[in-house]
C-alpha cells in the first residue's frame, strides 16, 4: 500500500482536499495520523484556527448595529425606486 | 420563503420589490458581516454591503437562477471587496508561504520543524487571529472567512471567488498555513 509522507498529509489536510478524498485515501490520511504525532499537532493547530474563527466577526448585538441595519436597508431599497 | 425555486427566480428576475425586500431584509446583515472581515473599516464595509445590492437590483431582470441568491449576492459581495482592497493597495502580489512551508519539511516529506502544540484560550487565539489575516490575500482571507466563518461548501465558495477546487485549495492552503506561520511568530505555541 502506498504510503504518505507528512509533507503530503498537510497539504491535504490545510486544503479541505481529505474531505472529499475516496474512502481509499481517507484511510491512508488517517493511518498516517494514528501514527505520526507531528501531523497530529498540524491538524489541531488547523481545529482551534477553525474553532478561534468561528467566534471571531460576529454580528454586533446591539441598538447602534439595529439601527445601521434599518439605515442600510431604507437606503439601499430607495435607491432602487429612482 | 424559498428563494430558490423557480418561482422566486421569476420574481427576482420581473423586479418584484417584495420578493427583492426579502432578499435585502434576509442577507444584509451577513453580508454586512462578511464585508467588515474582509478587513475594510466599517464606513467602506457599509459602502461595499450598499452597492453589493445596488448591483444585485440592477442586475436582477438578467438573474438565471442557476446559482442560488447568496451564492450571486456573495459573489457580487466578493468582487467589491476586491475591488476595494485593490484600490487601497491592500492586495498582496507575491506568495513567498509556500517556500516557508517547503523548509519545515526534510526532503524526504518528513518534517525538519514541526509544529508546535498550540496552548492560548481560544479568546485570546481570536484576537491574535484578526491580527494575523491581514497577512493573507483578499481571495485567501475570504475563502478561509467563508469557510470556516460562513461554513460555506467547496461548490459554493468556488462560485463566489470563481475558482476552481484545486484553485481554492490552493488558497485554503496557504491561507491557513499563513495564519499558523504569523501565530508561531508570535509565539502561540
Amino acid at each position: 500500500m502506498m504510503t504518505l509522507n507528512c509533507r503530503e498529509v498537510t497539504r491535504r489536510l490545510a486544503s479541505d482536499e481529505y474531505l472529499a478524498a475516496r474512502w481509499r485515501d481517507r484511510l491512508l490520511i488517517g493511518l498516517h495520523l494514528l501514527l505520526c504525532d507531528k501531523c497530529r499537532r498540524y491538524k489541531l493547530q488547523l481545529k482551534a484556527l477553525s474553532n478561534a474563527t468561528k467566534k471571531l466577526w460576529p454580528i454586533p448585538e446591539d441598538p447602534e448595529e439595529e439601527e445601521t441595519l434599518r439605515r442600510l436597508r431604507r437606503e439601499i431599497l430607495n435607491n432602487s425606486d429612482e | 420563503m424559498n428563494f430558490d425555486d423557480s418561482q422566486f427566480g421569476k420574481r427576482i428576475r420581473s423586479g418584484d420589490r417584495a420578493a427583492i425586500a426579502a432578499v435585502v431584509e434576509t442577507y444584509l446583515s451577513h453580508i454586512l458581516n462578511a464585508a467588515r472581515a474582509s478587513g475594510l473599516d466599517s464606513h467602506r464595509a457599509e459602502d461595499v454591503t450598499q452597492s453589493t445590492f445596488a448591483t444585485f437590483i440592477e442586475k436582477a431582470p438578467s438573474f438565471e437562477g442557476r446559482s442560488r441568491v447568496r451564492t450571486w449576492l456573495f459573489g457580487i459581495l466578493y468582487r467589491k471587496i476586491a475591488e476595494a482592497r485593490r484600490a487601497l493597495g491592500r492586495e498582496r502580489l507575491s506568495d513567498d508561504i509556500d517556500h516557508v512551508m517547503e523548509r519545515r519539511f526534510h526532503p524526504d516529506g518528513t518534517w525538519s520543524n514541526p509544529p508546535q502544540s498550540m496552548t492560548v484560550y481560544s479568546r485570546e487565539l481570536g484576537k491574535l487571529i484578526e491580527a494575523c489575516v491581514d497577512t493573507l490575500s483578499t481571495a485567501q482571507r475570504m475563502a478561509f472567512v467563508f469557510r470556516e466563518k460562513e461554513e460555506m461548501a467547496t461548490e459554493e465558495i468556488c462560485k463566489i471567488l470563481d475558482v476552481s477546487r484545486t484553485n481554492l485549495g490552493v488558497l485554503l492552503y496557504r491561507g491557513r498555513n499563513r495564519l499558523r506561520e504569523c501565530l508561531e511568530a508570535k509565539g502561540v505555541n
